[in-house]
């Protein structure tokens, strides 16, 4: 396409200037489709205190299509696996085009505030969070230790 | 009685339709000598007329009465089924006539009421705007926005009866009607535009909700506190002047009901409730005349319809048992009951007499009354039944409104609890009733015009030369201007004010206006059944993907039904009310808006769309299905912006597509509820492509059309040509005859021999034989993509040279 929809111009203007508390989204330099995002691991959460490293993509199809979302940062949550990949209904099956991505970022801290074990995306996280949530939980603060907090990874 | 029945019959096919006084003009012309008959007998009337001013004169009075009654019964008796609505008329022109005298004697006892309504209202009459409902005329409450895009009060829509948009007459669909919600940027913007008219027309539903569970203190309450908020609102005085009247405040309730007669003179609704208290105070003339008017305004109102019958049916009645009873004296009966309970109030010169009836009220008459009643209650279904009770005239006497109550209000009471909201016909049906038959004095209006000129003058004198109260509002309908500007206002207030409301500048938000899709302000709003607003272009691509609201995911399946209907009609759906704010609130908003809107369309129109899917000819049909939403996408776009046109290629493994391709000429389309298209096109230019890239989902192309090489040699060329063509004949007539069927279903016939030479394309035959030809689309792209003409009847030579030989073989 030509240029830049005047969607995404606008959303990434509304990003900057009235940023989400605990969320920080910044467009590529060179692809203004492309977003840097960090979300501050939810208070009374075992993520506390982590800083997460997400990669954001709009498609060429968006806003009829959802964005595409991926941890960068190693977390133990039940519904987000190995390599980062989240499962959330929003961006599936769920996606409306009057969502956008303040709504999607906020959907995935919330996501970190409640982790959703009967639907898992990894099954050996969803599986320990089930069987031993304190275990699991104890888990999830040390990841977020090791790989979320400055000094980690 | 069998005129009364007559009567009862006529008024029962009452109806005041444009149509059916053409109708009745038709018949007057063939039934001269009917007419003449009745014409004498009315002018004879007339004369009777002009002597019967004073009440002493009963005995003429009952002269005419039985005159009339001779006339009625005249054409009961021709009463048969095919005339039987022209005869009504002719039978309502009577009653009119009947009436015309009632209200002479009106002209006096008026005075008092007059008295009451030229108290100059004080309250600032409604403002008649976008803000307003087309329905109620009010500001608008729970604001609901049809598939039409017009918008009314929720309220209005579940209540009343409206079975077509008051505003563009589309038919409302009533098993829908209620799946749609509130449109929630109105009530947003209503709410922060007008929070205090808004607040008011919250407590007028309320009281009326009282009113209707009967509450009538708790209405009272309720809605003088509305009107504290909106002095004006006509809604809030009506249904407070009903709930006076139920508590038997009749002077308060009069005065309420004579404010709306004003603010709002041509509500129907407003006149039947007149005269509901008119009846109540005893000024049956009075009353008669409002509910005259309340019909005529709305022939269809059966209340209104039934009172008429009523009251002349006790007249005609009562005159009959003056004649049997001939020698008793009339004593004119004062009705000084009545005015002493208004003796306080504005109406101590009313008359010393009333309508004959009045003038024999007597105790026989009042223990007759339940009886009556009781008939009327059924709504005088059956004339049988009615002749078989003898009922008596309801006297207004005092001692006889005591025990009348508790049934009137029954009657009456379900008719004003249940008709809550007003205006059945809309603006432009009064409009065409009144221009189409210029003379109508209110109820005069039916047909005097037709029947006897001079007795219509007379009845016109007898009504405008009166001052009373009523007959000023009969003129003042009639001599409403039917321009349309006027006429808005018009229709609700004698005002010449200004009707637009105020809006604080400071409360105009752009962001309150904002699509959820395209973050910017709406262009071409439309509203959803779920009450959401989006830009047309934004909400019809969401749809192309997803049959759900994108708000709030409920299903759009009835809109996009709607929508399927309205783009056949090429006429986009809109909710005007959102439309218009926008336009009139945010005009340089929106022009910016607009200028975005026309470099996208620019942008758009800078490359071809190119539909990937078959290979297409010259001249030849190509039938599409179109369900992928790209292409309902691309579909819309080329459509509306590119003369309905689009470029096919076929698909190519690892390209996008083909590069050599048709354009296609969009002949009809017709779209599916779901959204699916099926598209009749033709080709009819061949292209090839370049620049290829994918926009918004579907690929778009630079092109440059392939035009044959000129030739010099033309009749060597016809000469190939013509072998050509009748190798292609030979062939195709060897076909099996279910072949020949389905392609001639789909091609359409083999075309005759055109010798087109040196143009585009070439001869037009040549491309639909192509497009039959089992041959692969590979070859095909390659024939159609070549501009020598010489070459390509080279090569369907050796094509047909190849087909015989196979043919033989086998």
């Amino acid at each position: 396409m030509a240029g830049l929809p005047r969607r995404i111009t606008k959303e990434t203007q509304r990003l900057l200037s009235e940023p989400v508390q605990g969320i920080s989204a910044t467009p590529d330099e060179n692809n203004l489709r492309y977003f840097h995002v960090t979300i501050n691991g939810p208070k009374d959460s075992p993520f506390e205190g982590g800083v997460f490293k997400l990669e954001l993509f709009l498609p060429e199809e968006y806003p009829m299509a959802a964005p595409k979302v991926r941890f960068n940062t190693k977390i133990y949550h039940p519904n987000i696996d190995k390599i980062g990949r989240i499962c959330l209904d929003i961006l599936k099956d769920k996606w409306s085009p009057a969502l956008q991505v303040r709504t999607v970022l906020l959907s995935i801290q919330a996501l970190l505030s409640a982790p959703n074990p009967d639907d898992p995306l990894a099954n050996d996280v969803a599986d320990n969070w089930k069987r031993n949530e304190a275990a699991a939980i104890k888990t999830a603060r040390e990841w977020t230790q090791k790989y979320a907090m400055s000094g980690g990874q | 009685m069998s005129e009364i029945h007559a009567m009862l019959d006529a008024s029962n096919s009452l109806n005041i339709g444009a149509d059916s006084a053409l109708l009745l003009e038709k018949s007057v012309s063939v039934n001269i000598k009917e007419k003449l008959n009745l014409k004498s007998k009315l002018t004879a009337d007339r004369q009777l007329l002009k002597t019967i001013v004073s009440p002493q004169r009963q005995s003429q009075k009952s002269k005419i009465k039985l005159e009339l009654r001779s006339i009625v019964k005249e054409i009961a008796a021709k009463v048969t089924s095919s005339e039987i609505n022209t005869e009504a008329h002719k039978v309502t022109a009577v009653i009119a006539t009947l009436l015309g005298r009632s209200s002479s004697k009106i002209a006096a006892s008026s005075k008092e009421t007059s008295q009451g309504s030229s108290k100059v209202f004080t309250g600032s009459f409604p403002a008649m705007d976008d803000f307003s409902c087309q329905r109620c005329y009010e500001l608008l409450y729970d604001p609901v926005t049809l598939p039409c895009g017009h918008t009314f009060c929720q309220s209005c829509l579940w209540i009343s009866t409206m079975q077509n948009c008051v505003v563009c007459s589309k038919p409302l669909k009533q098993e829908e009607l209620r799946l749609y919600r509130f449109n929630i940027v109105l009530v947003r913007i209503l709410q922060k535009w007008h929070s205090v008219e808004y607040k008011g027309r919250s407590l007028t539903e309320k009281g009326i909700n009282h009113l209707s569970k009967q509450n009538f203190g708790e209405a009272v309450k309720v809605l003088s506190e509305a009107l504290s908020c909106v002095p004006g609102s006509h809604m809030a005085l009506l249904h407070r002047a009903k709930a006076y009247y139920f508590l038997n405040l009749f002077d308060e309730a009069l005065e309420d009901i004579f404010k709306v007669c004003q603010l709002a003179h041509a509500w129907p609704e407003a006149y039947y409730v007149k005269g509901e208290i008119l009846y109540k105070l005893g000024c049956v003339e009075e009353a008669l005349i409002a509910y005259f008017i309340s019909l005529v305004l709305e022939p269809s109102k059966v209340c209104s319809r039934n009172k008429v019958r009523k009251i002349l049916t006790q007249i005609i009645h009562h005159t009959e048992e003056r004649e049997e009873s001939d020698s008793k004296s009339l004593s004119p009966i004062c009705r000084s009951p009545t005015n002493k309970k208004r003796s306080h109030g504005s109406c101590s010169t009313s008359p010393p007499y009333k309508l004959p009836c009045h003038l024999s009220t007597s105790s026989k008459d009042v223990v007759g009354l339940l009886g009556a009643s009781d008939v009327f209650c059924e709504g005088v279904g059956s004339s049988n039944e009615v002749e078989e009770k003898t009922f008596k005239y309801l006297p207004h006497g005092y001692a006889s409104e005591l025990k009348i109550k508790s049934e009137d209000t029954c009657e009456m009471g379900s008719c004003l609890l249940h008709s809550h909201f007003p205006v059945d016909i809309s603006y432009e049906e009064i409009r065409i009733k009144l221009e189409q038959e210029p003379v109508i004095d209110e109820k005069g209006q039916l047909i005097p015009v037709h029947l006897t000129p001079e007795l219509e003058s007379e009845i016109d004198r007898l009504l405008f030369n009166t001052e009373s109260a009523v007959t000023r509002d009969l003129q003042t309908i009639c001599n409403m201007s039917f321009n349309r500007e006027v006429a808005v206002g018009g229709l609700l207030s004698i005002s010449t004010t200004t009707l637009q409301r105020n809006v604080d500048q400071t409360l105009i938000d752009a962001s309150d206006f904002e699509c959820s899709l395209c973050m910017r302000l709406f262009y071409d709003p439309v509203c959803t059944p779920c009450g959401h607003i989006f830009c047309l272009l934004c909400i019809e691509r969401c749809l192309d993907h997803n049959a759900q609201c994108p708000l709030c995911k409920r299903s759009m399946h009835h809109y996009m039904a709607n929508a399927a209907e309205s783009m056949e009609k090429l006429h986009p759906i809109c909710d005007y009310v959102t439309k218009n704010i926008i336009n009139q609130y945010l005009a340089v908003q929106l022009k910016e808006r607009q200028q975005q809107h026309e470099e996208e369309i620019e942008e758009l129109n800078q490359a071809q769309p190119i539909f990937v899917c078959t290979i297409a000819f010259p001249s030849v049909p190509c039938p599409l299905h179109i369900f992928e939403p790209r292409y309902r996408l691309m579909l819309r776009r080329c459509l509306e912006h590119n003369d309905k046109e689009f470029g096919m290629c076929m698909p190519v493994p690892g390209k996008p597509h083909h590069e050599v391709g048709t354009m296609l000429k969009v002949r009809d389309v017709t779209f599916f509820p779901d959204g699916r298209s099926v598209v009749d096109s033709a080709g009819f230019r061949r292209f090839r492509t370049s620049d290829c890239r994918v926009q918004d989902g579907y690929n778009v192309a630079k092109i440059k059309f392939i035009v044959d090489r000129k030739e010099a040699d033309v009749d060597m060329i016809e000469q190939q040509m013509t072998v050509v063509y009748n190798d292609a004949v030979e062939w195709f007539t060897k076909l099996p005859v279910d072949t020949r069927t389905r392609i001639k279903s789909h091609f359409g016939d083999f075309p005759a021999q055109d010798n087109k030479i040196n143009t585009e394309n070439g001869p037009d035959w040549l491309w639909w034989v192509l497009a039959i030809l089992p041959v692969e689309d590979r070859v095909k792209a390659t024939i159609l993509g070549n501009e020598d003409l010489l070459k390509r009847l080279g090569i369907f030579r050796k094509i047909f040279a190849i087909l015989k030989r196979r043919n033989t073989e086998r």
